[in-house]
């Protein structure tokens, strides 16, 4: 007989599932924010920082450091995929296969 | 669903980055862009790509029979296609115009908005895609009626979506009125119409799969026609070796003939 969703939700497999899930989206989403905020809040006080020049040509620093923050959320969404792929597609189909 | 929003087709797209790029043209809401002549090599590209387009809707269209297949093409969709196609939606109009015609007209600044479009995205991945996943529910309103009220919700998640639109979806039907005024040479009004009756049909009769297809494939025209323009405008003219290449035609070559 299936699990009714009280038993589910007392399961440790299930707490842990949520919690860490939780924690993990929301530290990474923290991250994201301060990465992108920092890079604001730097055009809007220090953008001579951003117009260095680097080398002989036209580039500024400004160039790579936008082009880091766009691979920062690449790396940062292929992190949290990669452990939701992992761990937590695991631990659902544990909890799943413990309620049947 | 933002994919549902961003139908420009497009080959529009590659051609009106002179238009937007001139400032004097840029002010697409006064309406100020001339009406130009006939211009039959646009139109048979846009007419080709729109009959190509509306084929696979066709298609799409026989294959949808449920409302999990309307809204999330059954399941079937691997990430990668559905990477591509989200790369699709992000590089619509409003990157590929406006950030190009922002970045030309304030530099750095402009920059700015096509690192913000996409730090959103990472942060609706790890706060609402994994609940609407574990619901099995497709919109939004869905997934806040589910443990709300029906009724408030629906009417408040309706208003948040039309405040969305009137922000984003009539400037981009602005801008397609636009060029395919410019384009084609029809009034403004039947331009806007022509544009969002193409824009209603595909969503319409194709749900997720014609979507998701045509958005694949604006994403491989966009990335392959940005990647050539990145290339050409950047590399250094050079003479052409008229031995090796020279059944190559000599703009592909990025390189000058009478240089040689």
């Amino acid at each position: 007989m299936a699990a009714s969703a009280l038993e589910i939700e007392k399961n440790p497999k299930f707490q842990e599932l949520v919690s860490t899930r939780k924690k993990l989206g929301w530290s990474l989403t923290l991250l994201t924010l301060v990465i992108y905020f920092g890079f604001i809040l730097l055009i809007a006080f220090d953008p001579k920082f951003l117009g260095q020049p680097i080398g002989d040509g036209v580039m500024t620093l400004g160039m790579p450091v936008g082009l880091a923050v766009i691979v920062s959320t690449f790396l940062i969404v292929g992190f949290y995929v990669s452990r939701a792929n992992a761990a937590y597609d695991e631990l659902t189909r544990q909890i799943v296969e413990e309620s049947k | 669903m933002s994919r549902f929003k961003s139908l420009v087709p497009a080959s529009l797209i590659g051609l009106a980055l002179a238009a937007v790029s001139n400032p004097v043209l840029a002010d697409a809401l006064a309406g100020q862009m001339e009406k130009q002549e006939t211009n039959w090599v646009a139109i048979g590209m846009f007419t080709a790509f729109v009959i190509f387009t509306l084929g696979i809707t066709k298609w799409a269209a026989a294959q949808t029979k449920s409302a999990a297949q309307f809204y999330s093409a059954g399941g079937g969709i691997t990430g990668f296609q559905n990477g591509l196609a989200i790369a699709g939606d992000y590089m619509s109009a409003a990157s590929f115009l406006g950030i190009s015609g922002l970045v030309y007209l304030s530099g750095y600044d402009g920059l700015i908005y096509s690192v913000g479009f996409l730090v959103g995205w990472p942060i609706v991945t790890f706060l609402i895609a994994e609940p609407l996943r574990n619901l099995g529910k497709f919109t939004f309103a869905d997934v806040a009626s589910f443990r709300f009220g029906q009724t408030p919700i629906r009417i408040l998640a309706a208003c948040g979506t039309l405040v969305t639109v009137a922000f984003y979806l009539i400037a981009q039907m602005v801008g397609a009125g636009q060029l395919i005024k410019l384009l084609f040479g029809l009034d403004y009004a039947i331009a806007v119409v022509v544009v969002g009756v193409l824009m209603i049909v595909y969503v319409t009769f194709g749900g997720m799969v014609a979507t998701t297809w045509v958005q694949i494939i604006k994403a491989c025209l966009l990335l392959a026609g940005a990647t050539f323009m990145a290339f050409i405008s950047t590399s250094a003219p050079r003479p052409c070796s008229p031995r090796r290449w020279r059944f190559i035609p000599s703009i592909w070559r990025s390189c000058r003939p009478g240089l040689w």
